[in-house]
C-alpha cells in the first residue's frame, strides 16, 4: 500500500512519456530530419543541380514528413495511439512559432508579388509561392518541437528556393550543420528513452494489431 | 482513542469506490497522463482483457469520469478514451484521501482532549 501512490504516479508519468511520441518527441524521425537537412544543404551548395537533383531536394521535406508519420504510427505508437497533452506554455510557444512563420510567409509572398508582378503567377514562381504559403500550414499540422521547426523550416525553404532554379550559398551548410547538431542528438536521446520506456511499460511485444479494440 | 479509530474508519469508507477498484484506478491513472488514449494501449498497459476493459470503461463513462469516442479506422472499430474534468477531479480527490490515510497529519494522531 505504501508503494501504490508511487507506482500510480510512475504509470501516469510513463503514459505521458509514451504520449510525447505522438507530438513533441520525434525520436529517429528527428535524426533522419537532421541528416536530410545537412545533406540537402551540402548537395544544394556543392553539386551542379540537374533537374533530378532539384526534384530530389524538393521532395526532401515530404520524405521527412512521411518518415515522421510512419515512425509514429508503425513504431513509436504501435501499441495504440496516445495523444500528448500539451502544457499551456507549450501551446503558447507553438502558437507564436506558427504565427511567426505565417507572418514571414505573407511577407515573402507579398515581396515576390510586388517585385515580380505578373511573373509571380507563372511557373516556377507559382510553385515557390505555393511552397512558401504551405509552410505555416505544414508547421501547424506536423511541427511540435523546436527540433521539428529547425529541421522542417530549413527543408521547406530549401525546396522553395531550389524549385525556381536557385540554391542557398555555401555558408548555409554551417547553419544546417548547427541545426543538425541540435536535432540528431536530441532525436537519438528520445529514441533511447523510448527503448527504456518500452521495457518499463511492457510494450516490447505489443503490435498495432493488438491495438484494435473490441 | 475510540474517536481516532472511528475517524480512520470513516476516512477509509469515504474513499470513492468507483475510483478505488484497482482496474479502474489503473485506467484513470493512465488517462491522466495523456489527452486521448486508444483502447489498445489501455488494454496492453493495464493488462486487462477486452471485455473486462470495456466493462470498466462503461462504468466510468456512466459516472461521467471518462469520455469515449467510437469510430472506425477502415473497417476496424476504434475507441478513444479521455479523462473528463469530473474524472480528473475525482482522481485528485482520491489521491488526496489515500495520501491522508497513508501519511496522517500529526493532528489526526493526537488523543482528543
Amino acid at each position: 500500500m505504501q508503494n501504490e501512490p508511487e507506482r500510480l504516479a510512475r504509470l501516469t508519468e510513463n503514459t505521458g512519456r509514451y504520449a510525447r511520441y505522438s507530438r513533441s518527441a520525434g525520436g529517429l524521425s528527428l535524426v533522419i530530419g537532421g541528416v536530410l537537412c545537412l545533406a540537402a544543404f551540402v548537395v544544394g551548395a556543392t553539386v551542379e543541380l540537374t533537374p533530378a537533383w532539384r526534384y530530389a531536394l524538393v521532395a526532401a521535406p515530404l520524405l521527412w514528413l512521411g518518415s515522421k508519420e510512419l515512425l509514429r504510427a508503425c513504431y513509436y505508437q504501435r501499441a495504440g495511439a496516445v495523444r500528448e497533452r500539451l502544457s499551456t506554455r507549450q501551446r503558447r510557444g507553438r502558437f507564436w512559432m506558427v504565427a511567426y512563420l505565417a507572418a514571414m510567409s505573407l511577407f515573402i509572398i507579398g515581396s515576390v508579388a510586388w517585385t515580380a508582378g505578373a511573373r509571380a503567377w507563372q511557373w516556377p514562381a507559382i510553385a515557390y509561392i505555393a511552397i512558401v504559403a504551405a509552410m505555416p500550414l505544414v508547421a501547424a499540422r506536423w511541427f511540435w518541437s523546436i527540433g521539428d521547426f529547425l529541421v522542417g523550416v530549413l527543408l521547406v525553404c530549401q525546396a522553395a528556393v531550389v524549385i525556381v532554379g536557385l540554391n542557398y550559398p555555401w555558408y548555409w551548410i554551417l547553419i544546417a550543420a548547427l541545426f543538425a547538431a541540435i536535432a540528431i542528438p536530441t532525436g537519438w536521446r528520445e529514441h533511447r528513452d523510448y527503448l527504456r520506456l518500452r521495457d518499463e511499460l511492457g510494450l516490447r511485444d505489443a503490435t498495432h494489431g493488438e491495438a484494435a479494440d473490441a | 482513542m475510540k474517536h481516532e479509530a472511528q475517524e480512520a474508519i470513516d476516512a477509509v469508507l469515504a474513499v470513492d469506490r468507483l475510483v478505488h477498484e484497482p482496474a479502474r484506478l489503473a485506467i484513470l491513472t493512465v488517462l491522466d497522463g495523456a489527452e486521448l488514449v486508444e483502447f489498445g494501449f489501455l488494454e496492453t498497459v493495464c493488462r486487462l482483457s477486452k471485455g473486462n476493459l470495456s466493462s470498466h470503461l462503461s462504468k466510468l463513462e456512466a459516472a461521467g469520469l471518462v469520455s469515449i469516442d467510437k469510430s472506425f479506422r477502415g473497417k476496424r472499430p476504434l475507441t478513444r478514451v479521455s479523462l473528463s474534468g469530473a474524472g480528473r477531479d475525482a482522481l485528485e480527490r482520491y489521491r488526496a484521501q489515500i495520501a491522508a490515510l497513508i501519511h496522517p497529519t500529526p493532528a489526526s494522531n493526537q488523543e482528543p482532549s
